[in-house]
């Protein structure tokens, strides 16, 4: 569930988003919603918590927050040997990387 | 920014208004009721992503079907790589995740009194309403296509009217040397790769069981999803098989004749098939319709950021059932109008302002034994449109892009990892892991 691993990353999130967050502690549902709707699109290929299968990596808990952004950041340059993630990176802003590390990355 | 300004536009008038405004809003937020009509892939979506997202709100499903068989792999029925019962699914998981499934038929919704009508049981009333209806046939747009003609010749392209085991039993029957003739509709309709994998899952088959039979596809277009790769393919894997032919090569089917197997083209050519399988034109399913929510091209108007309806406020229309060009009638991007719709109802009911949408489209075609390609595709709101991402998303690269070494891994992995996109989403949001 989103919710765990928001808990240990609210801090994270807040720096990650600041652009969003001037209105501060009462946007922070709304961003919950918001890291569950930008992971969602990831969920349906990696699955529910992210353990991916059928040779579709595991992405829970496998990279830091700083790696994750850095991984799909790689993909949009077409690096780390992609199929299709290469193309699906170039649809996604930075700060919308940022909003999946929270998902996905280990707690910080 | 906005979600900012908006929070404290809202307290502001809520201070200065404190009852008019704040006191029903409070009493709205106990526990909101958000129903969703249909359990595809959008509804189930839907309900997963809302039992997860927000447990103070209830959550209601109403399909009729106890079982849900999919759409996508059904072409892998055709092509014997998968059984109809491993594509079947049912809505416990759903359940035992606390959202309340109603197996009933909505014939009717209120949209003043908030209501949903059921065929059987008590009315059902609503916050805010998500509909994902799916799409209904257009009986009788192909002339002396109707419901009894698909019978004889199937369309196996809405599993709640027909299974795809109906056009299994024709191709198996079907003699070597036979030809199977494929009428494809024009644009838009549900999965628009989808017949393209047909003809490809049937190839497949052929190869194996019947290699003198021949496929026909004629189609009311010139172009189609994936093009150049499926054409690639068929040359690569099916030489000689495969005939496939575009609007301006009059390919559009305009009438039927089941009872002697043809079919009649737009400029006069009469086809004889062994087995035809008639894909017909299609809109949104029936209560979307009745609702008042489609508009004259039969399929249904919304606004991009929440899906709201952009005739009827209160419901969000969400899947093949509504007009989101230029995302495709796809499953997986219906699960995300889902997701979107969902935490936009959700905020529009609470007086909050919904979050940015971004939609994502990924969509894989078995083409042979591992051999996969895929289309995907990132969307936007802008104004009162969707968008694609620029310079992004796009079809696997194409044979002259690569070394043969490097495409025949690339088509293996997406082969493998279609297998992977289809249990993922398919377990999401049936609730199953």
């Amino acid at each position: 569930m989103p919710s765990t691993l928001l808990r240990g990353g609210r801090k994270a999130a807040v720096t990650a988003v600041a652009g969003l967050m001037l209105a501060a502690a009462p946007a922070h549902a709304a961003d919950e919603i918001r890291v569950g709707l930008i992971s969602g699109g990831c969920v349906g290929c990696h699955g529910s918590e992210g353990g991916g299968g059928h040779g579709i990596p595991n992405i829970a808990r496998t990279m830091t927050r700083a790696e994750f952004v850095a991984t799909m950041k790689a993909f949009r340059e077409n690096k780390n040997n992609p199929t299709v993630m290469n193309r699906i990176a170039r649809g996604y802003t930075d700060e919308e990387f940022a909003l999946m590390a929270i998902r996905w990355a280990k707690p910080e | 920014m906005r979600l900012g300004l908006s929070r404290r536009t809202l307290l502001a008038s809520a201070a200065a208004a404190p009852v008019s405004l704040a006191a029903p809003r409070v009493l709205a937020q106990g526990r909101m009721k958000l129903v969703i009509i249909g359990g595809g892939f959008g509804g189930a979506s839907a309900a997963r992503f809302a039992r997860d997202t927000f447990p103070d709100v209830e959550v209601t499903l109403i399909e009729r079907s106890r079982t849900f068989t999919t759409c996508p792999y059904g072409n892998l029925v055709l092509g014997g790589m998968r059984r109809i019962e491993d594509i079947t699914f049912t809505y416990d998981g759903l359940a035992r995740r606390g959202v309340r499934v109603v197996h009933d038929e909505a014939v009717a919704v209120d949209a003043s009194a908030k209501t949903v009508r059921l065929r059987n049981g008590s009315p059902v009333a609503y916050d805010r309403l998500i509909m994902s209806p799916g799409i209904d046939l257009r009986w009788g747009a192909i002339e002396g296509y109707t419901e009894d003609a698909a019978e004889r010749m199937p369309h196996g392209w809405a599993p709640y009217v027909q299974p795809i085991t109906v056009l299994e039993r024709q191709l198996r029957a079907m003699p070597d040397g036979g030809v199977f003739v494929m009428a494809i509709p024009d644009n838009p309709f549900r999965c628009p790769p989808g017949p393209y994998e047909r003809i490809s899952m049937v190839a497949h088959y052929f190869k194996q069981a019947k290699p003198r039979a021949k496929i026909l596809a004629l189609d009311a277009k010139n172009g189609f999803s994936k093009q150049p790769l499926f054409q690639e393919a068929w040359e690569e894997l099916y030489p000689g098989m495969i005939e496939w032919r575009g609007a301006s090569n009059d390919g559009r089917v305009v009438r039927v004749e089941p009872a002697a197997m043809t079919l009649r083209t737009e400029f006069g050519d009469t086809v004889k098939a062994d087995v035809a399988n008639v894909i017909p034109p299609q809109m949104a399913g029936r209560i979307a319709r009745d609702a008042g929510l489609a508009n004259q091209t039969g399929w249904c108007p919304v606004k991009p950021q929440t899906f709201e309806s952009a005739l009827v406020p209160g419901i969000h229309v969400i899947g093949d059932a509504s007009i989101a060009a230029p995302m495709p009638k796809s499953g997986f991007v219906a699960s995300t109008h889902a997701k979107q719709a969902v935490a936009a109802a959700v905020a529009l009911h609470r007086g909050q302002t919904p979050p940015d949408p971004v939609y994502f489209n990924t969509c894989y075609s078995h083409v042979g034994t591992d051999y996969g390609i895929s289309i995907v595709g990132v969307f936007r709101a802008q104004g009162d449109r969707f968008i694609e991402v620029p310079n992004s998303g796009g079809i696997s690269p194409r044979n002259a892009t690569m070394s043969r070494e490097r495409k025949e891994e690339q088509r293996r992995l997406e082969a493998y990892y279609a297998d992977g996109w289809y249990e993922a989403l398919t377990r999401h949001m049936f609730g199953l892991g």
